[in-house]
Order: structure tokens, then C-alpha cells, then sequence
């Protein structure tokens, strides 16, 4: 019998040392479940932001044609929170509209460090088009038409 | 037994990707809809450019709400995908939101 109790502790040893491994894992995977969900909530967060943006830019540059109902930045700032972000800027009014919009997202990840909103900004910038817009590419055998404003070519 | 077990990881991970994907497109459909929504009074219209957009191995559910719309007034567009035969077998939902344009009052619904 006495044979037996070093092959019994090394087997011992190694079961402990099989489960120190499995916790580390378990653990390891655990950590990378959280940074793979939180790295796809801030991905999406951006695309939300992305969105509120383009969709506030538009807003803004349709409110200020004629018969519009509402002053650009509000228009603006209606989308941005509808998408659930908050309007940072709003350069509105003329021809062209630029905003930036700022969306807060939960961080799970960052709470032990006390940061438990990170915020996702996106920005965008639209022209009004003085008409409709050309049906042929730009680079394509055109010549500018005297009189039209620089933008416009024809064949 | 730890090589199972990473592999087992590895598919999550690339079940996880799958998911997240799915997310995103979600979001870039509700904003296509919305987009067509803003322009058009008609709710058929904005269900062609999303199911156009989607492809045919997704089946997307389009809400878009007020019913009806016209120039000014906000219209919101929420999209709903499922993948099938995946291991996580989940609801993705994308939501955007758009200003109605002059072209609504313009149009025939």
C-alpha cells in the first residue's frame, strides 16, 4: 500500500492542476464573451449614431426649403432624439447642414473602472442640390454649359 | 478537454460575429426603410427596398408607423431579421427614424 501514495498524490496533483487550468478558461472565455458583447454594442451604437445623423442632416437641409414647418435645428434635433442621441451641433440653415450627434451607450465592460457610459458620435454633412441631380458620371466626356453654375455639365 | 472546449469558444465567437452582423444589418435596413419612408406614402414601397436590400435568406419583418404620413411629420421605420439555423435563435431589431420630405405631399399613396 505504501507504494501507492506517491503515484495517488501526483495523480492528485494533477487533478487540481486540470481544474486550475478549467477555471482559468472558464474565466478567460468569460472575459472574451463580454469584450465580443460589448465590442458589437458599441459597433452598433455607432451604426445608430451613423443613422441619427444622416437622418438629422437630411432633416435639416429639408426644413429649410420652402413651406417647411419647422426651423432646421429643430428638425434636426427631433431626429437625433428619436434615435435616442443628443444633438452636439448643429451647423443649419443655409444650403448646407452639418450636425453631430452623440449617442450614450451602456459600457458593462468599463463599470469596474467607473466609466459606465461611453458615447458614440457620428457626424454628417449634407448640400442642398440646386436642382436635379446630373444622370451622368461626372468624369464622362462632359463639357460645362455656359452660363449654369460650375456644378452642372452636360454632354 | 481543453481542445473541445476552444473550439466549443471558437464557434460562440463566430456565432457572437454572426449575430452582431445581423445586428448591424437590422440597423442599415431600418434606415433604407426610413429613407424610402421619408420620400414615399406608400408602406408597400418601403417593404420592396427593405426586402430588396435584405436578399432572400432573410425574411424581414418592416413596421413603419404612423400608417400615414406627409411633409414634416416624423416617420419611424423598425425592422426585425432572424437568422435560422443558428445556435443563437434571436430576434434582431434595427430602428430609424426620418423627417417626411415635400415629395410626400407631392405623391399618390
Amino acid at each position: 500500500m505504501t507504494g501507492h501514495r506517491p503515484a495517488s498524490r501526483a495523480h492528485a496533483q494533477r487533478g487540481s492542476l486540470a481544474v486550475t487550468q478549467a477555471a482559468m478558461l472558464c474565466v478567460a472565455l468569460l472575459l472574451a464573451g463580454v469584450v465580443v458583447v460589448q465590442a458589437a454594442a458599441l459597433l452598433h451604437a455607432a451604426r445608430v449614431a451613423g443613422a441619427a445623423a444622416d437622418g438629422a442632416a437630411l432633416a435639416a437641409v429639408t426644413a429649410t426649403q420652402p413651406g417647411a414647418t419647422t426651423t432646421p435645428t429643430a428638425a434636426a434635433g427631433t431626429i437625433a432624439r428619436a434615435h435616442g442621441a443628443d444633438l452636439v451641433a448643429c451647423e443649419c440653415g443655409g444650403p448646407r447642414s452639418h450636425v453631430r450627434v452623440s449617442l450614450p451607450v451602456e459600457s458593462r465592460l468599463l463599470a469596474a473602472l467607473g466609466i459606465t457610459t461611453v458615447r458614440a458620435e457620428a457626424d454628417a454633412a449634407l448640400v442642398e442640390a440646386p436642382g436635379p441631380a446630373p444622370t451622368v458620371p461626372p468624369d464622362w466626356d462632359l463639357h460645362p454649359t455656359a452660363g449654369a453654375p460650375d456644378l452642372w455639365f452636360t454632354r | 478537454m481543453a481542445l473541445p472546449v476552444v473550439a466549443l469558444c471558437a464557434l460562440g465567437v463566430l456565432q457572437l460575429l454572426g449575430v452582431a452582423r445581423d445586428a448591424l444589418l437590422a440597423q442599415d435596413l431600418a434606415r433604407l426603410g426610413a429613407r424610402t419612408a421619408a420620400t414615399t406614402p406608400s408602406d408597400a414601397a418601403v417593404r420592396s427596398a427593405v426586402a430588396e436590400a435584405a436578399g432572400p435568406d432573410l425574411r424581414p419583418e418592416v413596421r413603419v408607423t404612423p400608417a400615414s404620413r406627409g411633409r414634416g411629420s416624423t416617420v419611424t421605420v423598425t425592422v426585425t431579421v432572424r437568422r435560422p439555423g443558428g445556435v443563437f435563435d434571436v430576434a434582431l431589431t434595427g430602428r430609424a427614424v426620418a423627417h417626411g420630405e415635400p415629395q410626400l405631399d407631392e405623391a399618390d399613396p
